[in-house]
Parts: C-alpha cells; structure tokens; sequence
C-alpha cells in the first residue's frame, strides 16, 4: 500500500548562509493494508519529516513514495489533492482551523469536499464526535477552544 | 482531463521593464491557484492579463469553454478548449459575464454604488437576458443570504454597507451567474482582521459547494493558506517556485520562498 | 434681412449635417457624431434640433415650432421668427399645415403623414449615461448589445417605487437592435414613436449627436414581463374641450390652488374649440 524506496531529504537554507542540512537518508519502508505501524525515535530524529513527506507536505530529493501505483515524489499537485481527499488522512496535534467555524462543521469538511450534502455530512461528524467522546455541548463552539486531547 | 484554464508562455512588458514573464501553468475544475509575491513580482499583471484586462505580449490563455445556457447570444460561441487572448471582444466579455468572474481588491471597482445592492446583484443576470422582475428579485435576495447579508437590504445602495459587506456584495454579484473560474485579487486587501477572516470562510464554501476554480493573487500567506490548494511564489516577474501550498509554504526550496515564508510575523 | 445664407448655416455644414441625418436613417436609434456649430443661442436652448431643422428646410416649406406643445412660449417664437428671418419660409402653428414640425418634448397629439418630418430637441441624447458616465463603455455596450444595464435602471425604479417610476425619456428599443432615449417627451407620447407615418429626427447639439427614425419604424418601450409599459392616462378631459385622450398640463388658475388641466398641444385644444368641442372650464 505504501512504499519508500531510498528517500533522502536535505533542507538547504538559502538565507542562513546555505546551510544543507541532511535529515532522511536512505529510507525504504513498506506498509501492507491494514498494517498499523509506529515511528519511534528520540526527538529531531526525523519521524514527523518522514510522515510530512508520505503526505506531499515536505518534498523528498532523492527517492520514490509510492502510495497505491501513485510516485508522489514525482506526481503532479493535483493527484497528490485527490489523495488526500480519498484515501489518506492526517492527524496533527496542531489544528490549524479558521477561529469561528464550529467544530461539527470542522469535522464535516472533508465529506463535503467530496461533494456530500450537508445534512449527511454533519449525521457522519455527530456520530464520529460521539464516538471519540467529545461532549455535544462542545459541537457548536470552535476547536480552538479545546484542550490538545 | 482536459484543464479547465491552461496559461501558456505568458509576458507582459513596460517597455524595458518586465510585467511577467514567460508565465505557464494549467488549472483543473476545483483547483484554487494561489499567486504570492511582493509589490513588484508581477503577480498582479500576470492576473490581469489572463483575465483579458490586459493584452499580454505573448502567450496564450486557452480556456475549455461551453455553450452559453442563457437565451443570449447562441450560435455564434463554440465549446471545448480555445483560446481566450485569441477571441473578439464581444466573446470575451460574455465570457467576463458568464462563465467567469472577478473580484477585486477594492469593492467599489467592483459593484455600481449608485444601484441597490439587488440591482448590482441582478445586473448579470439581467444582462444574460433576465426579463422577469419578481425572479429576478428572487435570486437577488437568495445570493444576498448566501453571502451572509440581511436580506431587507436589497434595496439598499452599497455607500451605506460597510467595507467587508461590499466585498461580500461583490461577491455575489460575481458568482450569481454561477461562473467556473474567479479571479480574485488581493480580497481581503483592506478589510480588518475580524472581517477578513469572516471573507475567507466564506470564499471557502462558496468554492466548494459550486465546484469553482479559482486563481488568487495575494500578498497574505495567510489567505493562500486557508484557501489555495496550489501555490505559485513570484519575484520580478517570474515564477520561483510552484507546488502545492501546504508543501511551498512548510518547505520552501527557492531562497525567495524561504525568505517570504521566514518573514511573516509569527503572533 | 438677407446677410445670411438661407437657414443661417451655411452649405457645407448643411451637408455635413444631412449626411450625419442619412446615416441615423440607415441606422434607426444609432446616435451618429456630428460636429455641432455655434448657434445665436446658448446650449440648452434647442441648438441641435435648430441645426438639424435648418438642414432640412427648403424654401417651400412649413414650419412649426412647439415648446411642451405650446407654440406660443418664448422660446417657440423664438425660433419660428429666426427661421422666418433666416430662411423666409412660411410658418403655421397648425399641426396639419406643417411639413416641418421642430418640438421640445412633445409629440403633436393630431396623427402626422407622410411627408411631415417631426424634428425633436434632445439635451442627453445617451440612455445610458446615468448608469454608465464613460463614454467609452456606453458606446461599446450600443455596438455590442449589451444592455442589461437599461434593465437595471428599471429594476431599481421598481425596487424603489413599486413600479417603472420613469415618466418621461422612457427609452426604447429600436428595431430590436438599439436602445434609444426618445428625447424627454411623456411615456404617453411613446406609442406614437412606433410605426410613424412621418420622419423622426433627434438633434442633440451640446452633445453632437443626431439620431433618426425612418417612416414606419418599430419602436418597443423596455419593460418586463412582470411589469409590462403602460403609457400613462389622464383621469380629466381638458377643461377647455372636453378630450378625453390628449396629454394634459395642470394649470394653477388662482392663489388659492385652484387648478385646471388642459390639453398641453395648443393647436389641437384650439382646433377642437373651434370645431365646437366644449369643456367644464371653458368660458
């Protein structure tokens, strides 16, 4: 389902003198569907630079990441888009959301994306909140409000 | 997939000065384009001139156009891809009034402050052919709500709604011809934070529940963020950088890129 | 009083000014540029269908002018006396004797024939320069059809008012191509513009621009569907003699708001007078 073959990533820093700063080198990764694998490592590491660069949000130098048939090292934006609306997903414990937007329509954003009504939309986002054990009083406020949890 | 507006070799020239240059990049159905840059990077030309207010030097804007569905002007308007720079102006402004929008920095560029806010509203409308006062009327009011203004002011002039309104009036007026692609430049240029923010939720929705296309020239990082899917970083005229917004903006890899995203203000 | 070439202008000009007439007949409603001369009046005095008059006057002609109708105001005997000095041509205030017929915002009420040319004074000859100020974009919406605008101007009337609140320069489309002003005349006097008998000329002479209406041209007052035209009615006959069916002026008669409404065209009011047609007010 996923696979890294020899990705290297370096950030070079054009202001700061053209520091190169090497973070990935040489990874190859496989993950088979419904495999749930865990990064682990002390910090700076690399592990969020790794899953940015599976997500298209960091750009590899060297490399393939195949996600399905799709090489999004070497793909164009607008397939890397269409993955992400169906078929990967990113959970950041940094939520960047517009400040007045409540949390029910938060949640029903990306089904509406797809084109879902909005009636349905929010009946999926109710029944994952409840799910995850959020209060329904906290539906119609912001997630900016919220604890990190 | 055919792309819904394909940008070819586009340059503009002040004399020895370059407005943009050699400008490409194609826009599928859904896509919101992003264009950043300082004053000076061309970003603005470049817009003008892919939506015909200027006449580039080179290059071309091929468009996948559609019949027109309104009772105006059949016949003579073929479909499929062609290029826009290359049309008569007749065509060229069905276009503008049609299919695709603009929307401009400062709303009084774009809207009639002498006529209610529902004239300005039912004024594409009425120039596709709308002969029907109580339909017009209808819609009007409908697009008012849409875009969050009170309904009992249609038949107010825009001088009395406040600066965020009548960018939202203006809005409205663009898109209730329920156009494919909008231009937009700068437009949350002006407004204050609060609104801004307001506008930009707004916009969002508007994208996409009418499956629009959008090409947004900015100077706010911020804006490009909440509302491009895509990104293009210019300086003097020229493309520096291009990719998807989220990947431009958190790994930049041009020094001009770096140097605009290290430059915002962190509060 | 013979310093002056006949009609005062002189036979270039004249020619200059019939051809720009040829071309607004080759175009019914097009507003064709023309250079516009100083006239012995000031702009706003009627200078443009003053030119346009004169450039059709021939020496056996009649002519008429009418002011609001009248053709007893100053500025009517104004001009008949400049043409009768300039051009020593006969002159009526009889609508039926007259082949030449210059108005200030209103049309004869009696029927004109062929051979008659009702010549108009136009102030704004643009219809849509209230909406649009530059000349620029108004002349590419006439050449390109684009008059949604028009439709604006009358959605907010409707808005505003509850109906097309316009009573007079009612614009209209001409042949169903282009929209013309018709010249400040009453919406009453519209349906007169179509299917005319006689030629209809608009000289404009601030702003230099001729217009025409051939004979038996179709003329269609903008509105919509919702809110087709009407052309106003008076609820009064003339008080002078009795017509249900001609435009009306109100007249106060004393300080005490006493008023009386007449038929605005004197020549008709008097020829129904003279025929034995008698008002509630008449002495």
């Amino acid at each position: 389902m996923i696979n890294l073959s020899n990705v290297s990533k370096t950030f070079t820093l054009h202001n700061q003198g053209s520091a190169v700063i090497e973070v990935i080198r040489d990874v190859s990764l496989s993950v088979a569907p419904g495999e749930c694998v865990a990064l682990t490592g002390v910090s700076g590491a690399g592990k969020s630079t790794l899953m940015r660069m599976i997500y298209g949000n960091y750009r590899a130098q060297s490399g393939e990441i195949r996600i399905g048939d799709l090489d999004i090292v070497r793909s164009e934006p607008r397939d890397i888009i269409k993955l992400r609306r169906d078929v990967l997903g990113y959970v950041s414990q940094f939520l960047r959301v517009v400040p007045r937007v409540p949390t029910l329509d938060v949640v029903a954003e990306p089904l509406r994306a797809l084109g879902v009504p909005a009636v349905e939309a929010q009946g999926r986002a109710r029944a994952l909140l409840t799910q995850l054990n959020i209060p329904e009083r906290l539906w119609s406020l912001s997630p900016t409000t919220f604890a990190g949890g | 997939m055919t792309p819904l507006l394909s940008v070819q070799g586009i340059s503009k020239h002040y004399g020895p000065h370059i407005g943009c240059a050699d400008v490409s990049f194609d826009l599928y159905p859904g896509e919101v384009m992003g264009i950043v840059g300082e004053s000076g990077s061309g970003k603005s030309t470049l817009l003008n001139c892919m939506a015909g207010h200027l006449a580039p030097d080179a290059g071309q804007v091929v468009f996948d156009t559609r019949p027109p569905s309104s009772s105006e002007a059949v016949g003579q308007y073929t479909d499929g891809p062609r290029d826009t720079i290359a049309m008569s102006e007749p065509e060229r402004r069905m276009l503008g009034r049609t299919d695709w929008a603009f929307v401009h920095q400062h709303a009084r560029d774009g809207l009639r402050m002498g006529v209610s806010a529902g004239g300005n509203v039912g004024e594409r409308l009425m120039a596709v052919g709308a002969r029907h006062y109580g339909d017009i009327r209808d819609k009007a009011t409908d697009w008012l709500d849409r875009v969050e203004i009170d309904a009992s002011r249609v038949d107010d002039r825009p001088t009395t709604f406040s600066g965020g309104m009548q960018q939202r009036l203006q809005i409205a007026r663009n898109l209730v011809t329920g156009p494919r692609l909008v231009f937009m430049d700068e437009p949350t240029g002006g407004l204050d934070v609060s609104v801004q923010a307001r506008l930009l939720d707004l916009l969002r929705g508007l994208v996409r529940d009418m499956g629009l296309s959008a090409i947004i020239v900015t100077h706010d990082l911020a804006v490009v963020r909440l509302l491009a899917d895509r990104l293009m970083v210019m300086k003097d005229g020229r493309v520096v950088e291009a990719g998807l917004t989220d990947q431009v903006l958190d790994d930049p890899q041009h020094a001009y890129s770096q140097l605009l995203v290290s430059s915002v203000l962190q509060v | 009083m013979t310093d002056y070439n006949f009609a005062y202008l002189d036979e270039q000009t004249k020619r200059m000014i019939r051809r720009a007439i040829l071309k607004g007949l080759a175009i019914p409603g097009y507003q064709v540029p023309f250079a516009s001369r100083e006239m012995p009046m000031p702009y706003g005095w009627g200078t443009g269908g003053v030119q346009v008059s004169a450039a059709v006057l021939t020496p056996e002609d009649t002519f008429k002018v009418i002011d609001q109708g009248a053709d007893d105001t100053t500025n009517a005997v104004s001009i008949r006396t400049f043409f009768q000095r300039t051009a020593g041509v006969a002159t009526t205030t009889s609508t039926s004797d007259a082949t030449v017929i210059q108005t200030r915002h209103r049309i004869p009420e009696e029927p004109l024939t062929e051979g008659q040319i009702l010549v108009y004074q136009v102030p704004i000859p643009e219809p849509l320069r209230f909406l649009e100020p530059r000349e620029s974009e108004t002349r590419k919406m006439h050449s390109l059809e684009e008059y949604g605008l028009m439709h604006v101007k009358l959605y907010e009337d409707i808005a505003r008012h509850g109906h097309i609140a316009t009573s007079y320069a009612y614009p209209v489309k001409v042949e169903g191509r282009y929209v013309m002003d018709p010249s400040p005349i009453p919406k009453f006097d519209n349906p007169k513009l179509g299917d005319m008998a006689a030629i209809q000329l608009f000289g404009a002479g601030r702003e230099q621009r001729i217009y025409a209406l051939p004979p038996y041209t179709q003329v269609i007052s903008l509105d919509f569907e919702d809110h087709p035209f009407e052309a106003s009615k008076a609820d009064h006959p003339c008080g002078m003699c009795g017509a249900t069916k001609s435009y009306l002026d109100e007249v106060i008669i004393d300080d005490a708001g006493g008023r009386m409404f007449v038929c605005s065209d004197t020549d008709f009011c008097d020829a129904r007078q003279a025929a034995g047609h008698k008002g509630k007010d008449a002495a």
